[in-house]
């Protein structure tokens, strides 16, 4: 079982523009935040200090100017001697999901389903508005506006779109010291995220599991756990809002239906009723003058 | 009623036309029109790709501000004329089978002129329905709205239904509202039957020969009064 | 570290005592787990539950400063139980070796201690020897003065019920993991400890490492695959300054420091260089680093200019970090130049280090950023009206801004290039360390005193001028040595030759860049080749395991199929690495050296893995407490090291009840001055804070987030508080020991800022080393409003 980041050739891959991941093995992260730099670094994001969080952790979540960001996770044995179990890191970042709560909350299709199986931003498009933040099931992107920010955008991972389409492997995969960041083809991952998940079992790792093949139609960003999702803070069958897709395929159509019918009607009569004479006192009961 | 609306505004008929509206509720009108046309067309940028060049940062603002205007004019309305909001309001809320009968033929009598409807009273059931419509979204725009505003930073993943259940009722009763909106405003300004009625909206007063031909058991009461004349056509 | 890093996944156990290399090398971390990956066992012991910890199969907590008397226990399990690699101690250690029947121990106390001069007279220290002066030995290591006896007896008392008394281990769990680690003694299993700043920073550092090393050669895991101790060093080029010597107490590739005692080369070399092994060579190594040094001036007639060396004081034991501090504040040093360090914050004791930097003249920093020693006299608590010292500050180039190498943790040296040039006046090192040296012969070229030739004569062409860009790889090519008359770049050490016809800087080095150019720039990747022969260079000679002869049994066979590594092909040592061993058959016998084919660690003495080595508290590892310790010591009357020093001053416990541990994290680099100024790195540790227990934050009233008082004996930190289950109460001698720890990375300068943790620790020192006890002393807390 090979333990190199790169499961395939990036150049290959930038060739044959097929659908691209990125496996994080939790098993391996070392919660060093090398990741994290490297995508500042890359993405020349502002930094963002953030107060004191009480764990290992640099920010609440991912930011509109971080977009990787490992959480710290420390979990209690609470039946034995409530010591610690584990000290679990889990680096988040945009699932670039196949069935993507962003895309479908974008109101200007700032989000949109792009190259090689990525979730683009198109940020020039961006309006700040939000609703992105509020339609993923990860609290992957953010805008973070308060409320009278005019310059606010969202941010998220670009699954470094911009280096991937000219073969070169994303920041954080090219920066992991321990290789548990992996880049290639979803299929190549996948293929290698069963065999670790197997391989983890055996070793004791009952409920190992690789997450992200079919959540979501399937995610571009995989995972390797020791435990179940939960365990990590991710969504057990995470969905985009049915409230939201409702609003997206009921709501707006048949609001524009209303609007566009209302038009029409009046329309129809504004030319219908042009012989129509308006009201006279032959319409109306008797109207005297009293001087 | 009608001995209310005299007590607020004063003077009744005026060279031959009767007073709709005092002052005071048609700047709060306009001002809310001006507040809701405004919010409809930022907020139409987020819902119509073709006006997606509304829809950006400064329209956000503008919305924001609007919809202060919006959510403060019906405070301001009551304030200021208190007494004719209420009686509005309270007979917009008042239904008769006249009403009803009105509603029943009110699409082809405004295409064609026929059957008559029933006469109606200071407000006909087309406009009691407007009122009703304004009302309801209203309410609907500033619960939700405040939700989508205020409360957003607060939800966290999980209630993430909270947003998308205000997002749905803001848009719902937006396509609602504009087009009732669209309808009133074609009605006041291009319909022949009622373009009469805009100028109770602009000083106030309309003909005395419109108001007993759009709302003859309100009008009745100024036929004869003195000030009042007949309209020569 | 003995092994390199490529090996470790050849391993069947790791264990991290002392070392934290998740977080404080996480490059190499990908190699222990890639052990685990292939199944090795892999065991965190610490007082914290750490990143590393997170990673392990298994996590034992246990209390700081008790590390000998876990590794001793688990010495005497490995003998008690008859689990070490026999062959591999009769043969390849000096186990056999029978000691002067005079040597003894004692309540804590070697023989030979003086009281009065709190020193060891170490005349019975020594081996029992025949006539013809080879050591007497007993290959059934039963002889009650050999070494292997010593150690039994030595070790009976760290039974596993004493173990857990002192060091809060259950003795379940500790029989558990003497299980583990002793299986390791079979031919075909190995294991290597990892260790770093853990075991260093107390004042009996040296001896943490000694009893790791003499338990890894009981168990025969030394020179095998997958084997070793690896010794992660702090930072990118520690190794590399370790062997080019900016220590006080040697000289470049561990050669020592005449003292004034040494009047001549000969006599420097005659008592201080051992009889047999390697070592043998050192006039040839020390003549060609004079010839390196002083050239032409360097000659046979002159003694090689051995007298322009500086030489120590005979009165003065040593000269190290915390002795310049002292004799700053004793007014003895009155200038010092400072490059790339900021001891106002990095270094024990701070506010006596800032105490001591205000009793200076002058003082020179030379810095990548303004740091809180260049700008000491903004520091809290000092007044600026009261100090005189006047301090210049240069502008460094960063590493990526100057070519030269870095020498990692396993010993590789690589060559890096310039990236950048560098931003605005700033200078690399090497182009300050020019200038100096020229300006100084300048302001000397025409003295005719005596004294002032070692810089008149001083051998510096480095292709520039006073003020012009050195040639980094000149200095490389001087490192490695040459032919003096021809200047032919030497490929390996021993063609180094004590007639001054050759001059090596650094003679390990040697064969770092030869004819055929600068080695430690070869970047060949070789699938084939694990240990990776093409990649840089690993002194010495490119060897990538230390003592690899071991790896193979006294016949020369591999002790198992699956532990191949070098081996005798019946005409030669082979294998996948450069053989450490002497052109000897495994039933030879080299008389020069005193070393015989089954000898393999050739550096020591008779070419014997050092069971028994004297060092300055004694020739064995025992248990001694902290300067500044929770309980008495259980084992001994003698509670501390009786050797260490001690320059600041000592809590109680009665005021300091917590056992206090100072450490890094992965996100700053020591005072912070390299990471607290970058926007990216500050983000991602922004605020310094104390780790502790639930169980004593409910004593306190403390929560996550308070700001909270931590205070020992040398001073006080304001910090927030980091409530966490990771720090576990543990049970010593029957009484609840709390610990708490602070990272040292926090000061008043930078993008992030805190209060400066190393204000609490104390210079009390390692005598060997003279390193500071900053991983246990005491310390109390409470909570602020």
């Amino acid at each position: 079982m090979g333990r190199a980041a790169i499961l395939t050739d990036p150049q290959a891959a930038a060739r044959s523009g097929a659908d691209v991941a990125m496996l994080t093995d939790l098993s391996e992260c070392i919660g060093c935040k090398a990741c994290e730099v490297a995508c500042k670094q890359w993405n020349q994001n502002q930094a963002e200090t953030s107060a004191f969080l009480g764990s290992y952790q640099s920010h609440p979540g991912i930011l509109d100017n971080t977009w990787t960001v490992i959480k710290f996770v420390e979990d209690i044995n609470e039946s034995r001697d409530m010591s610690v179990e584990s000290w679990q890191f889990i680096k988040t970042n945009c699932m670039h999901c196949t069935e993507a709560g962003c895309v479908t909350a974008c109101p200007v299709d700032a989000l949109t389903y792009g190259r090689m199986g990525t979730v683009e931003l198109d940020v020039d498009k961006c309006i700040g508005c939000g609703y992105c933040e509020k339609g993923c099931p990860f609290g992957a992107v953010a805008v973070q506006a308060q409320v009278f920010d005019t310059d606010k955008k969202a941010g998220k991972c670009t699954l470094c779109v911009d280096r991937i389409t000219n073969g070169l492997p994303p920041a954080c995969v090219q920066t992991c010291p321990t290789d548990c960041i992996k880049y290639g083809s979803r299929d190549e991952l996948i293929r290698w995220g069963r065999e670790r998940v197997a391989k983890l079992k055996a070793r004791g790792f009952a409920n190992a599991t690789l997450y992200g093949e079919n959540e979501l139609g399937g995610l571009h960003q995989l995972y390797v756990l020791l435990d179940s999702p939960e365990k990590y803070g991710l969504p057990v069958n995470p969905q985009v809002s049915p409230v939201l897709k409702a609003v997206r395929q009921v709501v707006y159509p048949l609001g524009k239906f209303l609007l566009g019918a209302t038009f029409f009607g009046l329309l129809i009569n504004f030319f219908a009723s042009r012989n129509l004479s308006e009201p006279k006192d032959t319409d109306a009961p008797k109207a005297t003058v009293q001087s | 009623m009608a001995a209310a609306t005299r007590a607020k505004t004063g003077n009744q008929v005026k060279n031959g036309k009767v007073r709709r509206f005092g002052r005071w509720s048609i700047v709060c009108h306009w001002l809310y029109a001006a507040c809701f046309l405004t919010l409809l067309v930022t907020g139409f940028g987020l819902m119509y790709d073709w006006l997606d060049f509304l829809a950006g940062a400064g329209s956000r603002l503008v919305h924001r501000y609007a919809a202060i205007g919006l959510a403060i004019m019906p405070l301001l309305y009551l304030v200021g004329s208190g007494r004719e909001a209420l009686s509005h309001i309270r007979e917009a809320f008042r239904w008769s089978k006249d009403d009803l009968r009105w509603l029943a033929v009110a699409v082809p009598y405004h295409f064609t002129g026929r059957p008559k409807p029933p006469a109606q009273g200071f407000l006909n059931a087309g406009q009691k329905l407007n009122y009703l419509v304004v009302i309801t979204t209203f309410v609907v725009f500033v619960t939700t709205g405040l939700i989508m505003w205020f409360l957003r930073p607060q939800l966290t993943v999980a209630d993430q239904g909270v947003f998308w259940w205000a997002v749905m009722l803001h848009s719902a009763a937006a396509w609602v509202a504009a087009s009732m909106f669209l309808l009133h405003v074609y009605q006041a300004a291009l319909h022949p039957f009622t373009r009469a009625s805009l100028r109770g909206m602009i000083d106030g007063y309309v003909t005395l020969e419109y108001a007993l031909f759009e709302h003859p058991k309100w009008a009745q009461q100024f036929v004869g009064q003195s000030g009042s004349k007949p309209a020569n056509r | 570290m003995t092994t390199a890093l490529w090996d470790v996944p050849r391993t069947d156990l790791v264990v991290f005592m002392g070392s934290n290399a998740a977080e404080n090398h996480p490059i190499s971390m990908k190699w222990f787990l890639r052990a685990k990956e292939n199944g090795a066992k892999f065991i965190v012991l610490d007082p914290r539950f750490t990143r590393s910890a997170s990673k392990a199969d298994w996590y034992i907590p246990f209390r700081s400063g008790t590390d000998i008397v876990v590794l001793g226990g688990l010495i005497r399990y490995a003998i008690e139980n008859n689990r070490i690699q026999r062959d591999y101690v009769v043969h390849y250690t000096n186990a056999p070796l029978l000691l002067d029947p005079k040597f003894e121990f004692h309540e804590g106390l070697f023989t030979g201690w003086d009281e009065d001069a709190k020193t060891y007279n170490r005349s019975t220290w020594t081996y029992q020897t025949n006539g013809s002066g080879q050591p007497l030995r007993d290959d059934t290591l039963q002889h009650p003065n050999c070494v292997y006896q010593h150690l039994r007896r030595l070790y009976s008392k760290y039974t596993p019920e004493m173990v857990s008394r002192v060091t809060g281990i259950p003795v379940e769990t500790f029989l558990q993991l003497a299980e583990e680690v002793t299986a390791t003694a079979a031919p075909d299993k190995s294991a290597v400890f990892a260790y770093a700043m853990g075991w260093t920073q107390h004042t009996k550092g040296v001896q943490n490492i000694r009893t790791a090393a003499i338990l890894q050669l009981l168990l025969g895991n030394i020179g095998v695959p997958g084997g070793g101790i690896a010794a992660l060093r702090g930072h990118a080029n520690v190794q590399g300054a370790t062997d080019l010597a900016v220590l006080w107490h040697d000289l470049p590739g561990y050669l020592g420091t005449p003292r004034s005692s040494h009047r001549t080369l000969d006599e420097f070399i005659e008592r201080t260089t051992p009889k047999t092994g390697y070592w043998i060579n050192k006039k040839k190594f020390m003549v060609s680093l004079l010839k390196a040094w002083w050239g032409d001036k360097a000659t046979p007639e002159n003694d090689f200019a051995y007298h322009y060396l500086p030489k120590g004081r005979a009165d003065k034991h040593a000269y190290s970090h915390y002795d310049i501090f002292q004799d700053a504040l004793d007014g003895v040093v009155k200038a010092l130049v400072v490059f790339g360090q900021n001891p106002a914050v990095g270094s024990a004791d701070a506010t006596r280090v800032q105490q001591a930097l205000a009793k200076l003249d002058w003082l020179v920093v030379v810095d990548i950023f303004q740091n809180d020693t260049s700008e000491f006299w903004k520091l809290p608590g000092v007044d600026p009206r009261s100090i005189q010292t006047e301090v210049f500050f240069l502008p460094a180039a960063g590493p990526l801004e100057k070519p030269g190498s870095f020498t990692n943790t396993h010993r590789l040296i690589q060559w890096k290039h310039r990236v950048i040039e560098p931003i605005g006046e700033s200078k690399g090192d090497l182009w300050y360390a020019n200038a100096l040296a020229l300006r100084l012969k300048r302001l000397y070229a025409d003295s005719t005193k005596p004294q002032d030739e070692p810089i008149k004569y001083l051998h510096w062409d480095y292709g520039a001028g006073i003020d012009e860009e050195p040639d980094s790889e000149l200095v490389l090519k001087e490192i490695n040595g040459y032919e003096w008359a021809t200047r032919r770049q030497l490929s390996s050490f021993g063609e180094l030759k004590d007639d001054g016809s050759t001059a090596a800087g650094c003679w390990i080095y040697t064969g770092v860049y030869t004819e055929q150019g600068n080695i430690a720039a070869s970047r060949n990747k070789n699938a084939d080749d694990y240990l990776h022969h093409g990649w840089g260079f690993a002194w010495p000679s490119n060897r990538r395991v230390l003592y690899n002869r071991s790896s193979a049994d006294p016949q020369g066979r591999p002790w198992a199929e699956s532990k191949r590594l070098i081996w005798w092909d019946g005409q030669k040592w082979t294998g996948l690495d450069v053989p450490d061993m002497l052109p000897v058959p495994p039933d030879g016998y080299n008389p020069t050296y005193g070393v015989g084919g089954d000898n393999p660690f050739i550096m020591k003495e008779w070419g014997v893995g050092g069971l028994f080595g004297p060092l300055q508290e004694g020739p064995f590892p025992v248990h001694y407490e902290p300067i500044e310790a929770p309980v008495a010591n259980l084992l001994y009357a003698q509670e501390k090291n009786p050797v260490a020093r001690v320059f600041s001053r000592v809590g109680d416990v009665r005021q300091f009840p917590y056992v206090m541990t100072t450490y890094r994290l992965t996100e700053h680099l020591t005072s912070g001055i390299m990471t607290r100024w970058l926007p990216w790195l500050a983000e991602a540790f922004p605020e310094p804070f104390v780790e502790l227990s639930p169980e004593l934050a409910q004593q306190h009233g403390i929560r996550t987030g308070d700001w909270v008082r931590v205070a020992t004996a040398r001073g006080e930190a304001r910090v927030k508080a980091l409530v966490t289950r990771r720090l576990k109460p543990l049970v010593v001698d029957g009484r609840v020991i709390y610990q708490i720890g602070v990272p040292i990375h926090w000061s008043t300068r930078g993008i992030v800022t805190g209060e400066i943790a190393n204000r609490l620790t104390p210079q009390f020192q390692d005598p060997n080393v003279q390193i500071q006890e900053s991983k246990a002393f005491l310390a109390t807390i409470e909570k602020l409003a």
